[in-house]
C-alpha cells in the first residue's frame, strides 16, 4: 500500500482511529441487530405455536362432531391476530376441514393463497399442531403467519445503527484530531528541526520540550546525536586546520628539498666534470707514476661514478617537471617503432626479437613522451638484463580493461628475485643486477609516470625465466 | 295416481307409454330406497360415533360399583351394528362398554346412556319416569324430543347431523356437560 505509506502520520492516525471505531461499532450493531431479530423471530414462533395449540385444543370437539361451521368460527377468532395470514384445520385424513384466510389489504387473494404455503419469503412462519385425544389422532391445525413488524423493526434498527455509527465516526474523528496533537505536533517539530539542521548544517540546534514517551526518547536521542555530531564536527574542523598547516609546511619543505637537490646536483655537475677532465688530462700526460697507477684508476672510476649519479639526479629532477603534460591519443604501434629506432644499436647487437600485438587495443590516451619513455625503459631493461648466450625475446601486447589500457611486456631475461626485492622494485637508485652498468632510475621513472597519471604497475618475475610487466594505464578521455 | 288409473283400461299406444312410466317409477323408487339405505347406514355410523364421543364431554357421577359402561337402546335400531363395532375396540374411563337392548320401560335397568330409537313405540314419559335422577344420559332422534325432556336429541340440519342439548335435563339427570360440547350443540330450553 504505497499510497497509505506516503500519507502523513497525522492523517494515518486519524484514519486508523476512525476505522477502528467504525469497525468496533459496526460489529456491535450487527451483533445486536441479528440477535434481536432472532429473538423476535423466536418469540413470534413461540406465539404462533401456542396459538396453534390453543386453537387445536378447541378444535378437537369440532372434529369429533364434524362441525365445520364451529371450526371455521373458531378459526375466524384469529382475525384479532394481525400476524396470522391463514389458518387451517385438517382432519385425520389430511383433508381440509376448515379454513380462515386473512383478507389482504392489497393484491388479489388468489395470488396470496398460492404464495402463503410456499413459506419462502423471510418473516414467514408456519406452525403445525397435531391433535390427539387419548392417543387417537384427530387432525392437524396449521397456522401461517407473517411477521409484519419484522421489516419495520429491521428498518428501525438500521436507522439507529447508522446514527450510532455516524456518531462513533464523528466522535472518533474529533478525539483523534485532539489526541494527534500530542503525538504528531511533536513529531512535526522534530521533522522541522531535522530539516533545518540538514539545510543549514548548524549542529548547535536542539529540539525543545521533550516528554517521557517514545517521541520524547526520539527527541532526546536526536539531541544527543546532534551534540555528538557537533563535537565531532568541531574536532574534525580543528584537525583539518592542523593538517592543512602541516601539509603546507610539508609542501614548502619538499620544495626546499627539491630546490636543494637541484642546486646541489646542478652545482656539483661542473666541478665534477672539470675534475674528470683534469684527471683525464693527467692520464694523457702520463704524470702518474706506475706504482700509483692503481690508485689513480680507482679515483677516475669514482669520479665517473659520481658524474653518472649527478647526471641521473639531474635527469630525475628534469623528468619530475614533465609529469604534468597533457594526454593525447597515441598509436601504440607507431610509438613503439619510434622507440625501436632510438635503440636500434642495442637491438641489433643483442639480436633481440620484439613481437608486438596491439590488435586488441591499438590506441591509448597518454602523454606521448611518457609512453615512449615507458617503452624505452622496458625494452632497454629487457635487453640489458638478458640471459647470457640467448637473444632476448620480448612480447608486447595491449588489452582494454574498464577504464584502463593494460600494457603487458614479457621478456625471457634474468628476472628478479621477488622474495628479496619485492619492496624495493620501484625505489630510486635500486639495482638488482650489478654485472652491467646502470643507474637504477628506470623502474622508478616508469612507476612515477604511471602512478602520477592514475595507473598501476604489477610485476611477475622468476629468476632465470623472465619478467612480466602489467601496466594499467588510465585511459581517461581527452 | 288418478291419471295412471284412467289409462289402464285403454289398449292404446298410450298404454306402452304407461309401462314405460311404470318402469321409470319402479327404477327410481328402487334406486331411491337403496340410496336411502346407504344414507341411513352412514347416518347411524355417525350417530354411534357421536354417542361414543359424548362420553368424553359428559361427566357421570362416580358410581363405584359399576365396572362397565352401559349403553341402553330402546326399540330396534340400525345403530346396533355400528355401536357393536365401537364396543369391540373402545373403552370409557377404562371401562368396558356393554350395549343392552330394551323393549319395554319395565325392562330398563341402570345405564349410563339410553338411546331411544325413532322406531320405539314406548311413550317417552314412561321412559323419563323410569330414569329421572339416576344419572342416565337420554339420547333421542326425533324432532322436538329435546324440548320434551331428553338430554340430547339428534337432528338433521342442512343435510348435516347436529344435536340439540337440553341443559336442564342434563343437569336434572345429575350429569355435567362440558362447555365445549354445549358450544357445538343447539341449546333447547
Amino acid at each position: 500500500m504505497p499510497r497509505f505509506k506516503n500519507i502523513s502520520i497525522k492523517n494515518k492516525l486519524i484514519f486508523i482511529q476512525t476505522t477502528t471505531a467504525f469497525i468496533a461499532v459496526l460489529v456491535c450493531c450487527i451483533f445486536f441487530v441479528v440477535n434481536d431479530i432472532r429473538t423476535f423471530k423466536d418469540a413470534g414462533n413461540r406465539k404462533i405455536y401456542s396459538l396453534a395449540r390453543i386453537v387445536g385444543e378447541n378444535a378437537i370437539p369440532t372434529l369429533q362432531f364434524l362441525d365445520q361451521d364451529a371450526a371455521t368460527q373458531l378459526l375466524y377468532k384469529l382475525n384479532k391476530e394481525p400476524d396470522i395470514t391463514q389458518a387451517e384445520v385438517l382432519d385425520k385424513n389430511g383433508k381440509l376441514f376448515a379454513r380462515y384466510l386473512r383478507e389482504q389489504p392489497s393484491g388479489d387473494s388468489t395470488n396470496h393463497k398460492q404464495e402463503l404455503p410456499s413459506n419462502a419469503t423471510p418473516g414467514q412462519l408456519t406452525a403445525r399442531y397435531k391433535l390427539y385425544q387419548e392417543k387417537e389422532f384427530l387432525g392437524t391445525v396449521v397456522l401461517y403467519a407473517r411477521l409484519n413488524d419484522l421489516n419495520k423493526i429491521i428498518v428501525g434498527y438500521v436507522k439507529v445503527a447508522s446514527l450510532v455509527l455516524l456518531t462513533a465516526i464523528l466522535s472518533a474523528l474529533i478525539i483523534s484530531i485532539f489526541l494527534q496533537r500530542s503525538i504528531v505536533f511533536r513529531l512535526l517539530r522534530l521533522v522541522t528541526k531535522t530539516k533545518e539542521v540538514a539545510k543549514t548544517g548548524n549542529y548547535s540546534l536542539r529540539v525543545a520540550g521533550t516528554g517521557n514517551d517514545e517521541i520524547g526518547t526520539l527527541a532526546g536521542g536526536f539531541n544527543a546525536m546532534l551534540e555528538q555530531i557537533e563535537k565531532m564536527d568541531r574536532y574534525l574542523k580543528e584537525t583539518n586546520a592542523e593538517l592543512k598547516t602541516y601539509s603546507i609546511n610539508l609542501e614548502s619543505k619538499n620544495r626546499e628539498l627539491e630546490e636543494f637537490a637541484y642546486i646541489s646536483s646542478h652545482d656539483m655537475k661542473s666541478p665534477i666534470t672539470s675534475l674528470y677532465g683534469m684527471l683525464s688530462l693527467m692520464q694523457q700526460k702520463e704524470v702518474v707514476k706506475p706504482e700509483h697507477r692503481h690508485l689513480f684508476d680507482l679515483a677516475i672510476n669514482s669520479v665517473r661514478q659520481m658524474q653518472k649519479t649527478i647526471n641521473a639526479l639531474n635527469e630525475i629532477i628534469a623528468f619530475r617537471k614533465t609529469l604534468k603534460i597533457e594526454r593525447q591519443q597515441i598509436d601504440l604501434a607507431e610509438a613503439l617503432e619510434e622507440v625501436k629506432l632510438r635503440i636500434v644499436d642495442q637491438i641489433s647487437t643483442s639480436r633481440a626479437v620484439i613481437q608486438a600485438d596491439f590488435s586488441k587495443c591499438p590506441y591509448v590516451n597518454f602523454p606521448e613522451v611518457h609512453l615512449k619513455s615507458i617503452f624505452q625503459n622496458l625494452l632497454t631493461n629487457a635487453i640489458k638484463y638478458k640471459q647470457k648466450g640467448k637473444p632476448p625475446v620480448i612480447e608486447i601486447s595491449t588489452k582494454s580493461e574498464g577504464n584502463f589500457v593494460v600494457l603487458e611486456v614479457k621478456d625471457n631475461g634474468l628476472g628478479i628475485d621477488m622474495n628479496r626485492f619485492k619492496d624495493k622494485l620501484f625505489g630510486l637508485f635500486q639495482r638488482f643486477h650489478t654485472h652491467t652498468e646502470g643507474t637504477g632510475i628506470g623502474l622508478h621513472m616508469i612507476h612515477s609516470i604511471v602512478e602520477s597519471y592514475g595507473g598501476r604497475i604489477y610485476l611477475e618475475s622468476e629468476e632465470n625465466r623472465g619478467t612480466i610487466f602489467k601496466i594499467y594505464l588510465d585511459n581517461a578521455p581527452l | 295416481m288418478k291419471n295412471y288409473r284412467s289409462h289402464t283400461y285403454k289398449e292404446t299406444p298410450a298404454k306402452r307409454k304407461l309401462y314405460k312410466t311404470l318402469l321409470w317409477l319402479f327404477v327410481t323408487t328402487f334406486s331411491f330406497t337403496s340410496f336411502r339405505q346407504k344414507d341411513q347406514a352412514k347416518e347411524y355410523n355417525l350417530k354411534a360415533a357421536f354417542i361414543y364421543n359424548f362420553t368424553r364431554y359428559i361427566e357421570w357421577k362416580e358410581s363405584s360399583d359399576q365396572n362397565e359402561f352401559i349403553i341402553g337402546v330402546i326399540g330396534t335400531s340400525p345403530i346396533n351394528d355400528p355401536l357393536a363395532e365401537i364396543v369391540k375396540t373402545e373403552m370409557v374411563d377404562n371401562k368396558k362398554i356393554i350395549v343392552k337392548q330394551f323393549s319395554k320401560p319395565a325392562d330398563i335397568t341402570f345405564c349410563h346412556i339410553l338411546f331411544i330409537s325413532d322406531k320405539s313405540s314406548v311413550p317417552l314419559d314412561d321412559i323419563l319416569a323410569k330414569t329421572t335422577g339416576k344419572g342416565t344420559l337420554i339420547i333421542s332422534e326425533q324432532d322436538g324430543y329435546a324440548g320434551l325432556g331428553t338430554a340430547i336429541n339428534f337432528v338433521i340440519v342442512n343435510r348435516k347431523l347436529k344435536f340439540e342439548a337440553n341443559v336442564k335435563a342434563i343437569n336434572a339427570a345429575g350429569l355435567t356437560a362440558s362447555s365445549q360440547l354445549l358450544k357445538l350443540a343447539i341449546i333447547v330450553k
